[in-house]
């Protein structure tokens, strides 16, 4: 049996009347001045506690008690078995060493997230996402370049007619079942690139079409492309930055600011480039149509070193950074280089 | 003891004037935060990290015991008030609200035909939203076990939340202030304390000096400023030789952009305190209370000004002690006097229905509703 003060509300007024609160067996006694009640244990319901606050009982019927005993009140929430949980937050909340292992915590874990969680989460909702959302995507995003990144092609008609039955060939083999388009573009600013957005449009430079020695090459960079479009890549990372910025706020704790930054998606689509699993993965892609086909991944490995060798013309002084950088989306050119002789002598 | 000491007197002396009748005592009670940088600090790393861990379902329990934790610390008359919010709901308006922000966004990136629709279905339901959110917020706020109300309806929500704003565009802004006015007019006019409910008289001349005198200060600042960095460029453009000189621009302009930023800041500040004291002095509970508030803008500014800072230098570590600072400072500006005692305040027995959504919505998407 143990007796603590506290103040009684009875909900109707804003009066306090101070009690004694006496918990014996199985029934709670409220005893004061005005007042005298009993209920039982089961009608009442104790607020979990929170920082030096004053402890809280809510009664069935509306009534509040408010007490600053805290070692009555806890004693009384142990013999209930009450809010076990928030007891344990509370327990974290209160020592400084235990904050410290939850801030370290917390940066592992959100490191940990964005590094695992987030790709894996973005690579199944990629996988259910269907075609006509990727189609949606696409749209948008080849619109919001299509005419001032790209200009119209120069090459001739028949040769643009040879590039079109190339990728037919491609993605007739590997392709699956995206609506894939090849669009044949002057890429001015971009320079000699080609890239896949999500539904299986293909854009493909002039500059590069210029740039590669044969057809060959020009087929394995169509392979590497359709390797982005069928592991859906494009949407993978998509998926990636909406969840870095949803994550962002819960950081900051305000989604409409956060919100501001996302609405650049489509450029972000454009602009961030693969992972360089990615890029691993859609070479792998390639170096296996490549081998099935012709029986070696040169082909391939020429055109990223033509590609590697274009770059460093194309960049007049380091200092420059132009968009040109930003749309190569083939960074790590010998080790990409070297995974396709391994692929080629297995 | 009084009293004993005034009947216990001789017969013999002379008889003191009858007592008056019994005349309430104007009593004048001040707001006091007792929460403590420290312990909101740990509560606020606590609550982030569960809340990464669970992917976010843990932020219900969180927002509460953020909200209770200053409820229960802010302290008027001897006692503290109560957040009554429960994370269960506020569970369920999180994943209703989360689920229509993200399609909103996909669909405002992705379908930008579809996106004035979607910011039409968005701006239809923002009225009721705040409608929702401030009946929330009021019937879940209690103080001595009596909660707060709030009696605006729905359609006055559309009135001063959709129709009014739209009167900003013939008159090109001049009626901004009639519109601040007019809302903070619904929000205090509607807002009960139990059955107490608290009347707000102000007028919108005020308000159209307070934002005519942060205009006047804004213009002020502004002037000597612009003319500085004005010639500041042109002798920059006359010597301006090659790159050096285009990068000093460019680090003026950027300067200037925060000048303009903290600018901002401090007007925004201005007009806060000079409304919450307005607003709070001109509103009345019934014949019974009447708030005091006296805000000193600069102190505010300067309270702003510096949390930014130490946040900024802290990378959002301090921003907890910012909060508690910010919130201190505040409530021991703000008073209540009242004819006698609080305790007769009586509660309003109405059950009202309450719906969590709103809540999640407005705090999702940061919205201001009044004070
Ligand atoms: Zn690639």
């Amino acid at each position: 049996m143990t007796t603590f003060k506290a103040n009684f509300f009875d909900g109707k007024t804003a009066h306090a009347y101070p009690v004694n609160v006496t918990v014996s067996g199985q029934t709670l006694e409220i005893i004061g001045s005005d007042i005298s009640l009993q209920k039982a244990l089961t009608d009442i319901r104790i607020e979990p506690i929170l920082g030096k606050t004053t402890r809280v009982i809510k009664l069935r019927s509306g009534e509040k008690l408010e007490s600053i005993d805290f070692t009555a009140v806890a004693a009384l929430e142990q013999s209930l078995g009450a809010n076990k949980g928030m007891r344990f937050v509370h327990k974290l909340e209160q020592s400084w060493r235990l904050v410290l292992v939850c801030f370290v915590g917390l940066i592992l874990a959100t490191v940990g997230f964005i590094r695992f969680g987030v790709p894996w989460i973005a690579a199944q909702a990629a996988a259910v996402t269907p075609i006509s959302v990727l189609k949606t995507i696409t749209d948008s995003a080849f619109k919001s370049i299509d005419g001032n990144l790209l200009q119209k092609t120069k090459l001739s008609a028949t040769r643009a007619a040879q590039l079109q039955s190339i990728f037919a060939r491609v993605k007739n083999r590997i392709g699956k079942d995206y609506p894939y388009e090849l669009m044949l573009r002057s890429g001015a600013e971009i320079g000699a690139n080609a890239f896949a957005l999500p539904s299986g449009t293909v854009v493909m430079t002039d500059e590069l079409v210029k740039l590669a020695k044969s057809d060959l090459e020009i087929e394995a960079v169509l392979a590497h492309e359709v390797g982005h479009v069928i592991h859906r890549h494009g949407l993978r990372n998509l998926y990636q930055s909406v969840g870095i910025v949803l994550l962002a706020g819960i950081f900051v704790g305000d989604f409409s600011s956060v919100a501001g930054l996302g609405t650049s998606l489509p450029a972000l689509l454009l602009q961030s480039g693969y992972s360089q699993e990615f890029e691993f993965q859609s070479d792998q892609v390639a170096g296996k149509y490549l081998l099935e086909t012709v029986g070696s991944t040169k082909a391939m490995r020429d055109m990223l070193e033509n590609l590697e060798g274009s770059r460093e013309k194309s960049k007049p002084s380091q200092t420059e950074k132009t968009i040109q950088d930003i749309f190569r989306t083939h960074p790590i050119t010998p080790e990409r280089i070297r995974v396709l002789e391994e692929m080629e002598r297995k | 003891m009084q009293d004993d000491y005034v009947y216990g007197r001789p017969q013999y002396e002379p008889q003191i004037p009858p007592a008056p009748p019994p005349v309430l005592r104007t009593q004048v009670h001040r707001f006091e935060f007792t929460g403590s940088a420290g312990e909101y600090f740990r509560i606020w790393i606590v609550n982030v990290f569960l809340t990464i861990i669970t992917l976010g379902i843990y932020a219900a329990w969180a927002k509460v015991r953020t909200r209770q934790y200053f409820y229960a610390n802010t302290r008027l008359a001897e006692h503290g008030f109560e957040y009554l919010g429960q994370p269960i709901p506020i569970l369920k308006g999180n994943l209703i609200v989360g689920g229509l922000f993200l399609i909103y966004s996909l669909v405002t990136n992705f379908a930008p035909l579809w996106a004035s629709a979607a910011g039409l279905a968005l701006a239809v339901a923002f009225p009721y939203l705040i409608f929702q959110s401030m009946r929330f917020l009021a019937f879940n706020s209690s103080y001595r076990n009596i909660r707060f109300r709030f009696h605006g309806n729905l359609m006055d929500s559309y009135i001063h939340y959709a129709l009014l704003p739209l009167l900003t565009i013939p008159t090109l802004g001049l009626a901004f202030p009639y519109i601040a006015f007019r809302q903070r007019q619904w929000v205090l006019g509607n807002a009960a304390f139990g059955s107490l409910k608290n009347k707000f008289l102000g007028t919108s001349g005020t308000f159209y000096s307070i934002y005519a005198s942060a205009f006047g200060i804004g213009v002020l600042v502004a002037i000597p400023v612009f003319i500085t960095t004005q010639g500041l460029l042109t002798t920059r453009a006359t010597s301006l030789s090659g790159l050096g000189g285009i990068s000093g621009i460019i680090s003026l302009l950027i300067s200037i952009y925060i000048v303009i930023i903290f600018g901002s800041v401090f007007l925004q500040q201005f007009v806060y305190a000079r409304t919450v004291n307005y607003t709070l002095n001109q509103s009345r509970a019934g014949d019974f209370m009447v708030f005091n508030s006296d805000l000193r803008a600069r102190d505010i500014m300067w309270i702003r000004f510096s949390n930014l800072v130490a946040i900024i230098f802290s990378l959002g570590l301090l921003s907890a002690w910012a909060k508690v600072r910010h919130v201190k400072y505040l409530l021991s500006h703000i008073s209540i006097t009242s004819k006698g005692d609080l305790d007769s305040i009586a509660a309003d027995l109405n059950d009202q229905q309450q719906s969590a959504l709103g809540d999640a919505a407005t705090d999702f998407f940061n919205v201001d509703v009044g004070l």
